[in-house]
């Protein structure tokens, strides 16, 4: 794994942007369970632009899901995306991981004729004290990766957290940029917040325009 | 003649009760492999708690998780036949794999665990 970190990290260096994040997995660790559903609302700052996205998930069974997410701002929807994620786990002792593979479409909901496609490769693990999530993807225009990597810490009584840090590359018709920050994640039952900061670290990229903002919070049931 | 006849089938049969009544034990440990997230095994929980025979009574609501030692703790109600393939299943369709179930009888009850 830590080749495949560093050749992410590698590659970050030279990629480089798009919409505001409308790829990522929603809740990506749950719901794992035949017929688990949730919904999560975010609202993220970019580009001077706030927008409300909210979110649903559902699960067939453990290898296979399917997402909706559709984001608001400026008084008006935008473009939905619908994705199903089709997963590959794999239960070790004291370890958890999986192998993802996202096909998606993003629909002209926001008032436009484009339809666009897309497709995600990821690989997440989880164990005693650490999380990790590679994600390398094409949707639209928009190439990119997500890293996120750090701790994670649990009560022993229904509720963790983590502590990670957040790596974003984007390659985009538009130019590039690179934005990384700390994500604090804290669960509850079956209760998720999510905070993220980014900061942008590389910009060339004609449609980007500052740091980037995220908070959320979703249920699994 | 007739007592002397009975009196073996009688004595089997306490003893396998005694012995039953000794080893049976309605709580329960399960080890479960990958079992470390508190927010992904949420679901293993809720089918777990949906069986009829999990008695809600005891600890949390007849289930507990324990990810420091990837086990899940579960509690019958009294009188109820123990069917380890409905339980397995209920944890596979959470998304974990079980590996072996043991009475609780016979490894010590965690702090956590005992009422």
């Amino acid at each position: 794994m830590r080749y495949l970190t560093t050749l992410f990290l590698l590659c970050t260096s030279s990629l480089l942007t798009s919409q505001a994040y409308a790829h990522q997995p929603v809740m990506d660790m749950a719901p794992r369970w035949n017929g688990g559903y949730g919904a999560q609302t975010r609202i993220t700052h970019a580009n001077n632009t706030t927008t409300t996205w909210v979110e649903g998930v559902y699960t067939f069974k453990p290898a296979l899901r399917m997402t909706l997410k559709v984001p608001y701002s400026d008084g008006k929807n935008g473009d939905a995306i619908l994705a199903m994620p089709i997963k590959r786990y794999k239960n070790a002792g004291a370890s958890t991981s999986n192998w993802g593979l996202t096909p998606s479409v993003r629909m002209p909901t926001g008032g436009g004729n484009d339809w666009d496609a897309g497709l995600s490769l990821s690989y997440s693990s989880e164990s005693k004290g650490y999380y990790e999530l590679y994600d390398i993807y094409r949707l639209g225009d928009t190439t990119g990766i997500d890293i996120n990597a750090g701790l994670s810490h649990a009560d022993g009584k229904g509720s963790s957290w983590f502590t990670l840090w957040d790596i974003s590359a984007r390659d985009s018709d538009s130019g590039q940029h690179l934005l990384t920050g700390p994500v604090l994640v804290y669960f509850k039952r079956n209760v998720i917040v999510r905070g993220e900061y980014k900061f942008l670290a590389l910009d060339n990229d004609k449609q980007w325009d500052g740091d980037y903002l995220s908070i959320g919070i979703g249920m699994v049931f | 003649m007739h007592f002397k006849n009975l009196a073996t089938p009688i004595f089997l049969a306490l003893l396998t009760a005694l012995i039953s009544a000794h080893v049976w034990s309605t709580n329960y440990k399960i080890d479960v492999n990958g079992i470390v997230c508190e927010f992904c095994s949420f679901g293993v929980a809720k089918k777990l708690r949906k069986l009829d025979f999990i008695d809600p009574s005891q600890f949390d609501q007849g289930v507990k998780v324990d990810i420091e030692n990837q086990r899940v703790y579960i509690s019958f109600q009294e009188g109820q036949a123990l069917d380890q393939e409905t339980i397995f299943d209920a944890i596979k369709s959470g998304g974990y794999d079980p590996i072996k179930m043991t009475p609780m009888d016979e490894v010590a009850r965690p702090a956590e665990v005992t009422q």
